[in-house]
């Protein structure tokens, strides 16, 4: 059992490491190297005889403030945080929108059944709506199943929930006026275009769409994986 | 008290020159600074670590984890042979202000 272990101190140190963690900018290799140090700094003044918080403290506030810690780090790598964000985000989206991609297929597989089972036409349409309404729900229990179990111990924040019920409305708003103008233009042109020629081009348009909205954040994303292992080091600046 | 522009650009041939003399690790190498200074160049420990990095990303110098018995790992650095060349040049630069300093100042210390 290391000194820190038996002195109940091991907590403090997971609390320090997470505030480093925050900062984005220091590697999990970097914060082992770091905690080590901690450690080690903490061995040594216990045993020149001080107290455990008091060893703690000062082992920690000597090797420095985690934000300028960060900063040395940050100028060490190269690339600020904030790109790496931007890339990670652009990942986030892109999988969204295959995500998406995959429950609209679901559910076209769905509503091509109905449509060959049943000449009932609202119904293909209700099973679609049916199918997508049930796939994204149980995307969205699962992801905040996934957070629940990774928040276990921080308790649920009244203020972040009432954040992200108003964040939910906001996002939802907007969506509903694309739907209601993307109805709006399907209807248009459904009315003025004759309807062989709409049937027609909607199938092409259909499969052209299909195949940008499927192979297209597709390869950006292969691409955004690639490069990332890929971008070269940037050349240091002379120290 | 060693001023800290002082301090970060004596801090590279300082860590070069310790790991001459065998593998270390980050506290063991502050700890050996304070020792050959007599305590006279005390490093803000935060920032040799970055130093550390930007040395090995330089290829300057080495590192390796090492477990210890507690399973704790530890990262060990060592001098590679472009460090070695480094530091030559390092001693060469450093040795040229010393002498034109010692020179202008004589060898005793001043008297104000």
């Amino acid at each position: 059992m290391s000194e820190l272990e038996s002195t109940g101190l091991e907590r403090l140190v997971c609390n320090w490491r997470e505030h480093l963690c925050q900062t984005d900018a220091i590697g999990a290799d970097a914060l082992d190297e770091l905690e080590q140090h901690v450690r080690d700094a903490f061995s040594e003044l216990l045993s020149k005889g001080l107290r455990d918080e008091e060893a703690f403290l000062i082992a920690t506030r000597r090797l420095g403030k985690p934000s300028e810690l960060a900063e040395e780090y940050q100028k060490v790598s190269g690339s600020p945080a904030w790109t790496r964000r931007v890339c990670w985000m652009l990942a986030g989206c892109l999988l969204f929108v295959l995500l998406s991609q995959a429950i609209e297929t679901v559910s076209w597989v769905g509503q091509c059944l109905a449509m060959i089972c049943t000449e009932y036409r609202y119904l293909a349409a209700s099973v679609s709506i049916a199918i997508t309404a049930v796939c994204w729900a149980a995307v969205v229990f699962l992801l905040c199943r996934h957070e629940r179990v990774q928040r276990v111990g921080h308790g649920g924040d009244p203020i972040q929930r009432f954040r992200g019920s108003t964040m939910a409305l906001l996002c939802l708003t907007p969506l509903l006026v694309v739907l209601a103008i993307r109805l709006f233009a399907t209807v248009t042109a459904a009315r003025l275009v004759p309807a062989e020629t709409f049937g027609e081009s909607a199938l092409v348009l259909a499969y052209s769409n299909e195949l940008s909205a499927l192979v297209i954040p597709t390869a950006l994303l292969a691409l955004l994986l690639i490069l990332r292992k890929r971008l070269p080091k940037p050349i240091p600046s002379a120290a | 008290m060693i001023p800290k522009e002082l301090a970060a650009a004596s801090s590279r041939p300082l860590v070069l020159s310790i790991l001459t003399q065998g593998e270390s690790y980050g506290y063991a190498l502050i700890e050996r600074v304070r020792e050959m200074s007599g305590g006279r160049i005390e490093w803000s420990e935060g920032m040799l670590y970055p130093v550390l990095h930007r040395l090995e990303r330089e290829e300057l110098i080495r590192s390796r984890w090492k477990t210890a018995e507690t399973g704790r790992r530890r990262k060990y650095y060592r001098l590679s042979s472009n460090g070695k060349r480094s530091l030559a040049d390092y001693r060469e630069q450093w040795f040229s202000v010393h002498e034109t300093l010692a020179s202008l100042w004589g060898p005793e210390p001043c008297q104000s």
